[in-house]
């Protein structure tokens, strides 16, 4: 049989829930997530790397889900855009991207926004040109990225004028 | 609804609580930004299959045979099917609009049958309980093929030496058509400048971030075809599916929920989708195709391949007296169906030098076919090729003369007081103000100062570019395009505002929303002309089951098609219903004061003392 298909046993957290799955080897996280586990907010746009719609978080940093096979998560933890909703972890940056509508189709959003949330919380007081630069992975077709930059910003400087405070 | 008070003299936008004109957030945004949108390839149905295609590798080459058995024993494959197979079920296609006259294109099938005319054109479908696994069966699919000389230059196109792509055509010309006024030659002959170019486009296509991607579920015991669809005008979809696949119109409903960018690719008839619609119709069961990158980027429709020759010829004034063009575009072996592949030269026709007022215009437009990628309408159709000529002969003549580019323009742009206007290519222009718009510009950009710094700049060998460009779009232009020529594309969209029982209101309109805003855009309106709430108002769209029979979204036409509609206007001679005057006329009253209603006071804190009204109005109570 080819090793592509061989299963695999894996179990993992994802966004705080134990999950055990037996997985092809070949499964790429990104289909894991949204086939198996039925979270569809992470998006496959390219599925190589390039476009940043499937970014999700292992072990606290952000990959692409379409790079890395379901395989390599065994024993991560794995958040996606569904838990860092439900957690409240991202409130105020989805909050300042509706205010800015820094969205138009909302293909690209969760992975921006995993993106985001990921250097705010390594680069507090972040450059517009730092925020670009970081958000150099994450196309958006729609938008023209101002307003996006616009959002990340406005949160970066609110909570940075509240740890003044 | 009149966007001017007679009574009160005023824009229905200055009233205190018009939600028009005021800048508010999109209510599909907060689903969006949680991941918690519907795009089709989130949707999973009982017993669904998935498809993939065996996709040509050659430009042009005859299929001698489809060796598919070994395939067929893969795990997970449940059929694979041919393209004369898929014509069993659905009739060709024809890309034509009687509008363009002597337009020819030849029946077209969902998936090639004998001969392949583009590389990437779909030939086998390979269905199988995964894609993965339909993938896997792809690469097991044999496909013998006897390679065909391509013809893939539009400029040689025509020429008697180059393969001849449809057997039943004397030659690879799809479309022409000439606008001429009459006195070109003769301008030319007397004019003091005659510049000349040929400039070259580049194809362009839209890459969406969702990929195309369609999902067919037919039911046998009800004859009916449920399709979601990530596209831009559901009924247009719907008219297609049922005529093709002979069902009845009415029991085939397509459903585009939230569509990931659009950009005019999601607007065409594509094989791979209609043969997974043809594959349900089979199969019995629910059917996905959703598009890989790699497969968008050979099968997505491209725009913009042409060719422009261009003359102008201009007094010592710099007074431009006569535009000349040449329009040269190939488009792939077939024109595409139903809006046609035609379009776009069309436009350059009709646009090219529009904001100028020469009297004298010869323009030709040759669309020929080619083996390559289909071509069609992509974003502003037509408008950046008539607008990159246009401007670069106006600025090459004005640095002939040594006049300013800025100057050249006011000298040539239509009077703002000459409107109606009829341009040489005889398209109609109202109330248009070209040069109260230059003069603002140039103000607003400091014109003069920015042209300073550029010669002072140069003496520092620093080299800066200033640009100058005037258009007209072509937006929401009315049946004049809408439905032209024979493509099922409605002109008469409609909106639907219900009023349930607890007083909330539900718009169902005929335009749909891949991001533009349309939804917001809806509520804003139905909510300002009936009095209400914005968070009272919830919409609908992109259903055939649930919203009236519209075009869609595209060419920048949601806003404005859907508008009037959304705003309640009754045809001519037919009253609302009385319930819905109630709520008008409660409005007009607050409108006016006489509920208590403060100017500059936002209805939304307003919500307690309206709430209870409007729910006794939609029970029938009193208003």
């Amino acid at each position: 049989m080819n090793a592509a298909l061989e299963t695999i046993e894996i179990s993992l957290t994802v966004n705080g829930e134990r999950v055990k799955r037996s997985v092809p080897a070949r499964l790429n996280l990104a289909d894991f997530l949204r086939i198996e586990l039925e979270l569809t907010g992470t998006h496959v746009g390219c599925e190589h790397g390039v476009c940043g719609a499937c970014t999700v978080r292992v072990d606290g940093e952000i990959v692409r889900g379409c790079l890395m096979f379901a395989a390599q998560a065994d024993g991560c933890t794995v958040d996606t855009i569904e838990g860092l909703s439900d957690t409240r972890e991202i409130e105020e940056l989805q909050s300042a991207f509706v205010l800015t509508n820094a969205l138009q189709c909302g293909f690209c959003t969760p992975g921006v926004l995993m993106a985001a949330q990921a250097l705010l919380r390594d680069e507090p007081n972040p450059s517009r040109e730092r925020i670009r630069e970081y958000l150099s992975g994450n196309y958006c077709r729609c938008t023209g990225y101002q307003a996006i930059v616009d959002a990340i910003e406005a949160v970066a400087k609110a909570r940075a004028a509240r740890s003044v405070r | 609804m009149s966007e001017f008070d007679e009574a009160a003299k005023t824009l229905l936008f200055d009233a205190p609580n018009s939600y028009v004109g005021r800048s508010v957030t999109r209510p599909n945004a907060r689903r969006l930004t949680q991941g918690r949108g519907q795009y089709v390839d989130d949707i999973v149905l009982p017993r669904m299959v998935h498809v993939a295609y065996v996709r040509s590798p050659h430009a042009h080459a005859k299929i001698l045979k489809i060796e598919s058995k070994k395939a067929a024993a893969m795990p997970g494959v449940v059929r694979i099917v041919a393209g004369a197979e898929i014509a069993l079920v659905c009739k060709p296609y024809v890309g034509v609009l009687t509008h363009l006259q002597g337009m020819r294109s030849p029946p077209q099938y969902p998936l090639a049958i004998e001969v392949a005319r583009w590389q990437g054109e779909p030939l086998v479908a390979v269905v199988a309980q995964s894609r993965a696994e339909a993938e896997d069966a792809v690469d097991a699919v044999e496909v013998r093929y006897e390679e065909l000389p391509a013809a893939l230059d539009a400029e040689r196109a025509l020429d008697p030496s180059e393969p001849k792509i449809h057997k039943e055509f004397d030659s690879n010309l799809c479309f022409q058509r000439t606008v001429d006024t009459g006195g070109v030659d003769a301008a030319m002959k007397s004019a003091h400048l005659v510049v000349e170019d040929t400039i070259h486009f580049g194809r362009h296509t839209g890459v969406t971030m969702e990929p195309r991607a369609i999902l067919a579920d037919y039911n046998r015991a009800e004859e009916s075809m449920t399709v979601y669809h990530c596209g831009q005008s559901p009924h247009m979809m719907q008219g297609i599916i049922a005529s093709r696949l002979s069902l009845d119109e009415h029991r085939v409903r397509i459903v585009a929920r939230d569509v990931g960018g659009s950009f005019g690719i999601k607007i065409h008839t594509y094989g791979d989708e209609i043969a997974a619609c043809a594959l349900s119709l089979m199969l019995g069961r629910p059917v996905k195709f959703a598009a890989d990158r790699l497969e968008s980027f050979l099968s997505d429709i491209h725009a913009r391949d042409h060719r422009v020759m261009a003359k102008l010829a201009v007094d010592r004034d710099g007074n431009m007296l006569a535009l000349e063009i040449d329009d040269l575009t190939g488009i792939g072996p077939y024109s595409m169906f139903p809006r046609s592949s035609g379009v776009e030269c069309n436009q350059v026709l009709n646009l090219t030098g529009g904001p100028y007022k020469h009297k004298e215009y010869r323009a030709r437009g040759t669309v020929v076919f080619q083996n390559k990628n289909m071509m069609c309408q992509y974003r502003a159709v037509g408008h950046p090729i008539a607008v990159a000529v246009a401007e670069h002969m106006v600025d090459q003549a004005a640095a002939k003369l040594g006049i300013d580019p800025a100057e050249m323009r006011k000298k040539n742009l239509i009077a703002d007081d000459a409107y109606p206007y009829k341009s040489p290519s005889g398209m109609r222009f109202e109330a248009l103000s070209h040069h109260q718009c230059i003069d603002k510009l140039l103000a607003l950009m400091k014109y003069d100062e920015l042209r300073r710094e550029q010669s002072d700049l140069r003496k520092k060998s620093v080299y800066r570019g200033i640009g100058l460009s005037s258009f007209i779009e072509v937006t929401n232009p009315s049946p004049m395009f809408y439905g032209v020529g024979g493509a099922r594309i409605a002109a008469q969209d409609g909106c639907t505002i219900k009023l349930d029982a607890n007083g909330a209101i539900v718009a169902a309109t005929g335009v749909t929303e891949q991001g533009q805003g349309t939804e917001t855009i809806m509520a804003q309106i139905a909510a300002t002309a009936l009095g209400v709430e914005m968070s009272c108002v919830k919409v609908l769209t992109g259903d055939t089951d649930k919203v009236p029979y519209g075009g869609g979204t595209w060419a920048s036409r949601a806003a404005g098609i859907g508008r009037a509609r959304a705003e309640g206007e009754y045809p001519p001679g037919r009253r609302g219903d009385p319930q819905d005057e109630r709520l008008r006329s409660r409005h007009r009253r607050r409108k006016s004061g006489e509920e208590g209603h403060r100017a500059g006071h936002h209805p939304r804190r307003a919500r307690a003392h309206l709430l209870l009204p409007r729910q006794r109005t939609a029970r029938g109570f009193p208003a």
